[in-house]
């Protein structure tokens, strides 16, 4: 089950990721999180976090508009590497 | 702070959900209380729990996150809290929770059961949202809707939803609601991430179609950021993948 989680295509989309996240001057979770909340079927997004120190991260979120560059490229990792978690 | 509405419920949340599956294991009550205090002093007023946590789930821990998550509870006023935990599927297959011996299913027994555990752990007398957490295969889901749809009338609980389910699953269950005039699922909580886009193949059509149903979703590509971040740079080079399954390896399943 973990390999569901954590693959070679999960890790190397989210390298891809990372890049992305960094070129958009924010932090990888941050465009993680930014990126669900930009659907509108999506009400919510639930974050979570083992200490208050993560928090920040997540919560930045709420005053992140992504870019349609940021989503493009986003998508374009997507079918680079398809369903990563299967 | 903004808020939405959770389908055509009178549920208005904040886009940000605080997740609790780590109060109790990975986080003490010290830093859940943190964590939670934080959050909701940026505006969050919507948190998430379930009758299994915290994860991994275990007969020693089960039902503590409700615990921790009920006292900070009272320590502010109810009705500002959307409060959202979940009933354990059936136990059946790969999974069996460590609660109720092993024999959970989606029937009136056993979610009766579950609703009264969840009210006395978190200490209050109503659930704002209560989801299925995972569905039940054999359980008709005519018995689980009336089962949902009599704590709703009793007033223990003002809205239902569901969780991990399909679209199939999802749209047979609101036929049914709606046939026998039982309450709807306002939610579906499921995976959807940058990692794990599935939710678009079908679910999301489901949602717009029905329109009784806005979800909320995790965004899994930041539990794998989280899980990088917690390696110290200087251990990095030497992580094979092993190593990082191994670590996640006891987090999995219906989370």
């Amino acid at each position: 089950m973990s390999s569901r989680f954590v693959n070679e295509g999960t890790l190397a989309s989210t390298a891809k990721y990372m890049e992305i996240a960094k070129e958009a001057g924010m932090s990888p979770v941050t465009l993680a999180t930014a990126w669900s909340m930009n659907f509108d079927f999506v009400a919510s997004t639930i974050i979570g976090a083992r200490t208050a120190d993560q928090l920040e991260e997540s919560l930045a979120a709420l005053d992140v508009t992504l870019s349609e560059e940021t989503l493009k490229q986003c998508d374009d990792v997507h079918k680079q590497i398809l369903y990563p978690m299967g | 702070m903004e808020h939405r509405y959770i389908g055509k419920s009178g549920l208005r949340v904040s886009p940000i959900c605080m997740g609790t599956m780590s109060f109790g294991s990975w986080s003490d009550k010290k830093e859940s209380f943190k964590i939670l205090e934080e959050s909701y002093e940026r505006g969050i007023n919507f948190f998430d729990t379930a009758e299994v946590y915290p994860v991994p789930p275990s007969a020693e821990t089960v039902g503590v996150t409700e615990q921790i998550f009920g006292e900070w509870v009272q320590t502010k006023p109810r009705d500002s809290l959307i409060i959202a935990t979940k009933v354990a599927g059936a136990a059946a297959g790969w999974f069996v929770p460590p609660i109720r011996h092993g024999l959970t299913a989606l029937d009136r027994f056993h979610i009766e059961a579950a609703v009264e555990g969840s009210l006395r752990r978190m200490k209050i007398d109503y659930i704002d949202l209560y989801q299925v957490h995972w569905p039940d295969p054999i359980v008709p889901i005519d018995e689980t809707m009336e089962a949902l749809d009599r704590l709703v009338q009793a007033g223990k609980v003002r809205y239902t939803g569901t969780s991990n389910e399909t679209s199939y699953g999802l749209t047979k269950a609101n036929t049914v609601a709606d046939y026998e005039g039982l309450a709807r699922f306002q939610s579906i909580q499921n995976n959807f991430s940058l990692l794990n886009r599935r939710f678009l193949d079908e679910l999301a059509d489901r949602c717009v179609k029905e329109s009784t149903c806005h979800y909320y979703l995790i965004p899994q590509l930041a539990v794998v950021f989280l899980v990088v971040n917690t390696i110290s740079p200087r251990s990095t080079k030497k992580l094979s993948l092993r190593r990082i399954r191994l670590r996640r390896s006891k987090t999995e399943g219906y989370v």
